[in-house]
């Protein structure tokens, strides 16, 4: 630990401290922090209600999306007649497949090329 | 639960700490009622500015509060207060623009009542300084922080540190010849 001071200079240093009077300072800085939180409630109930606002516009179309995706996503991409050979190659044999290799697909490739 | 004030006033640091911790209002204004004096006189002998000095001290404290709950050890909250008014500084003089900083330097000067002619001398002094070294004199000499304590806190070498301090103290001790000793008795008085 060093810490060479020159005597003179840090007794200029203490004498020139002074001793404020911290009751208007304290009370600004409580009156900023009260106004603060109060900003960040509002902001938060801002939040909340677009939020709510957000869910109530968008359940119609969001319910028909599920919907449609749910019809589609099992769908067979070549028909088989057996059943159960079709119940075997279900996992391969659907859209869900074809998506989700399409999403591996780019994900590696995004991998790849930016990670 | 809530204390009264005088409650609060008469708790202990570290246990006032703790509350604040937990966001109690009342527990961090006793805190900064405490504090405020050593922030606020940290910051005047930083930017020599008394008005400048106060908002960047309030910025401080609303720093503090907003980041309290991070604090592990409440027996160290004057030294992560400290760090916290050193980071506000060093931003403002990040953001200051350097034209504009040089006019100020010049004519800035502390005007508050409590400010005392030694005070303004000292300040004129230090704002004669470039502003890291200014830092890293009112460090040492204001906070009475060690040369590694100052490298840790504002992030400069320690070979930096050492150089800025020692060329301020020389700069500092041609600018304020003009106090030997009676003076500085005298202004006590």
């Amino acid at each position: 630990m060093t810490s060479d001071r020159d005597a003179a200079i840090q007794n200029l240093f203490d004498t020139a401290r002074a001793d404020l009077d911290g009751k208007e300072f304290t009370a600004r800085v409580m009156s900023e922090i009260d106004r603060g939180r109060r900003w960040s409630a509002l902001r938060w109930l801002g939040i909340a209600a677009v939020l709510i606002a957000c869910g109530l516009l968008l359940s119609g179309p969001v319910v028909d999306v599920v919907n449609v995706l749910g019809a589609i996503l099992p769908a067979s991409l070549i028909e088989i007649e057996t059943a159960w050979l079709a119940q075997l190659l279900s996992p391969i044999n659907s859209v869900a497949a074809v998506v989700g290799a399409g999403i591996l697909i780019v994900w590696g490739a995004y991998r790849k090329l930016f990670a | 639960m809530t204390l009264g004030r005088e409650h609060y006033a008469r708790s202990q640091g570290v246990f006032l700490v703790n509350l604040a911790r937990k966001g109690d209002r009342n527990a961090f204004e006793e805190l900064v009622g405490r504090r405020q004096n050593q922030v606020r006189n940290l910051m005047r002998r930083c930017c020599g500015d008394a008005t400048l000095a106060d908002d960047l001290a309030q910025q401080a404290f609303l720093q503090a509060w907003r980041t309290i709950h991070h604090l592990q050890k409440p027996s160290r909250f004057g030294a992560w207060l400290k760090r916290v008014a050193i980071n506000t500084w060093l931003q403002q003089a990040r953001r200051k623009d350097p034209l504009k900083s040089a006019d100020a330097d010049e004519v800035s000067l502390p005007s508050a009542r409590e400010t005392t002619d030694l005070a303004m001398d000292l300040d004129a002094a230090l704002a004669e300084l470039e502003e890291r070294a200014r830092l890293c004199i009112v460090l040492s000499y204001h906070e009475r922080m060690t040369h590694e304590e100052i490298s840790e806190v504002t992030g400069m070498p320690l070979g930096t540190v050492k150089s800025h301090i020692r060329r301020g103290t020389q700069r500092l001790q041609k600018l304020l010849s003009d106090y030997d000793e009676t003076a500085v008795v005298e202004e006590r008085r």
